[in-house]
């Protein structure tokens, strides 16, 4: 009697983890802290990237908001692979703003596909959020 | 009185020769019977020679047993050791100085762009989570060339202080607010430019409440962009709104609103403490 009391006891319990699994998986995840960021590249010619970066802040503005680090990554069709070809490189911030934005341009080699990827930070309050980020990619023709 | 010859030989080989033991009880007699003569008899020079062959060139055996003796006793006691607490303690220690050598190292070349130690230090650095200057450094001196170089793209960021100054349309796209909630005001504004971007950023204020519209023009068709939206929301809701086809998020914990929509190459977001009716009367008079 004892034993099959506990064997429902636990699992009981086992369900009461898997329903509050189930709930953290259906909540939507998101920031306090972002409203949006993202990476614009394009191809100004000579096999040259243009690189632009920005982001904007929630609710007001931002003691520091910007980008920490970026690189920029080729895509090695042979092994179906991305790899870093430059960087990590420092970004660039505003401070005591809602929003930033900055722009790079990076020599590629004609033919091959690039893409950047980024860490986008924002500090409010005295706590800092970090959002990673991948870019589309584009050929250099 | 002059010393004769022999008694000068007899001097001499006693003070240099080193393989005969120095009997200096026979100088000694000899100096005392020098001494016993008459004053005047006596030769100064034999008297003088005898003595320095005499002198004390240092302790004899037993003062110098005597004293290193003293020595030893009066030495700081030293804590014997075990023999592997040692061997660790200078394990410790060599491997302590090794690593503020490599870190320093790897520092100062970094500092001084000691190109060749950077090399060779690199994987070391690598291993122990040491970053090196150069590889944060923004851009290396690069020529247009340079494959893989990165460097500073053609821009501009301009800041506007009054919603005035701000365009009313850019390139066909609506830039200025055609109307605001009740008590809201321009706070801050900028547009930055590059190659392919134009973006603008208007934030508006009202006591505590806080607006901001932000459009991003894309200027070349060929460029890829894309974005991500944080926000807190519940269940977006697709809307149309006017001409504009509205991706909108409520979060119903408090009064902030998000709102996206896509007119041609211009993305516009807005965010801010509103209503859905604000939102909605917002993006209407944005046509």
């Amino acid at each position: 009697m004892k034993r099959a009391m506990a064997l429902i006891l636990a699992m009981v319990l086992l369900l009461c983890v898997g329903a509050v699994a189930c709930a953290e998986s259906n909540e939507t995840r998101a920031s306090n802290y972002f409203a949006t960021y993202g990476v614009a590249l394009s191809k100004p010619g000579g096999n040259k990237i243009n690189m632009t970066f920005s982001c904007s802040c929630a609710y007001g503005t931002a003691s520091q908001i910007g980008v920490s680090n970026y690189y920029v990554q080729c895509y090695d069709a042979d092994v179906a692979r991305w790899y870093t070809v430059s960087g990590p490189h420092n970004g660039s911030y505003s401070y005591n703003a809602s929003s930033h934005s900055f722009a790079k341009t990076f020599q590629g080699a004609a033919g091959e596909k690039y893409r950047v990827k980024c860490t986008f930070l924002c500090t409010k309050n005295g706590t800092t959020e970090t959002k990673s980020y991948t870019s589309g990619s584009v050929t250099l023709p | 009185m002059m010393i004769s010859n022999d008694e000068r030989k007899i001097i001499d080989s006693l003070a240099n020769d080193k393989t005969v033991e120095m009997k200096s009880d026979d100088l000694v007699e000899m100096l005392n019977a020098e001494l016993n003569k008459p004053e005047s008899e006596i030769d100064g020079q034999l008297v003088q020679e005898i003595l320095d062959v005499l002198e004390p060139t240092g302790p004899d055996p037993a003062q110098m047993q005597a004293g290193w003796k003293h020595v030893k006793e009066n030495l700081p006691k030293r804590r014997e050791r075990s023999g592997w607490r040692t061997g660790f303690a200078r394990f410790a220690a060599a491997t302590a100085v090794v690593a503020i050598v490599l870190v320093s190292t790897i520092e100062d070349a970094g500092a001084f762009r000691w190109t060749l130690i950077q090399k060779i230090l690199k994987p070391v650095a690598e291993t122990f989570g040491i970053i090196m200057n150069d590889q944060t450094d923004t851009t290396p001196e690069s020529t247009e060339t340079t494959l893989y170089a990165v460097s500073d793209a053609p821009s501009s960021l301009i800041a506007y202080a009054a919603l005035d100054e701000v365009p009313d349309i850019h390139e066909g796209y609506i830039i200025r607010p055609r109307w605001l909630p009740e008590g809201f005001a321009f706070a801050s504004g900028s547009r930055f430019s590059s190659y392919e971007s134009e973006i603008y950023s208007l934030d508006f204020t009202q006591d505590e409440r806080w607006l901001n519209l932000n459009i991003h023009i894309i200027t070349q068709d060929s460029a890829v962009y894309s974005r991500k939206f944080e926000r807190n929301l519940e269940i977006p809701i697709e809307m149309t709104i006017g001409q504009h086809s509205v991706t909108f998020y409520s979060n119903a914990d408090d009064q902030h609103q998000s709102a996206v929509w896509v007119h041609e190459n211009a993305h516009y977001m807005l965010y801010g403490e509103l209503t859905v009716e604000e939102v909605k009367q917002f993006i209407e008079h944005m046509e």
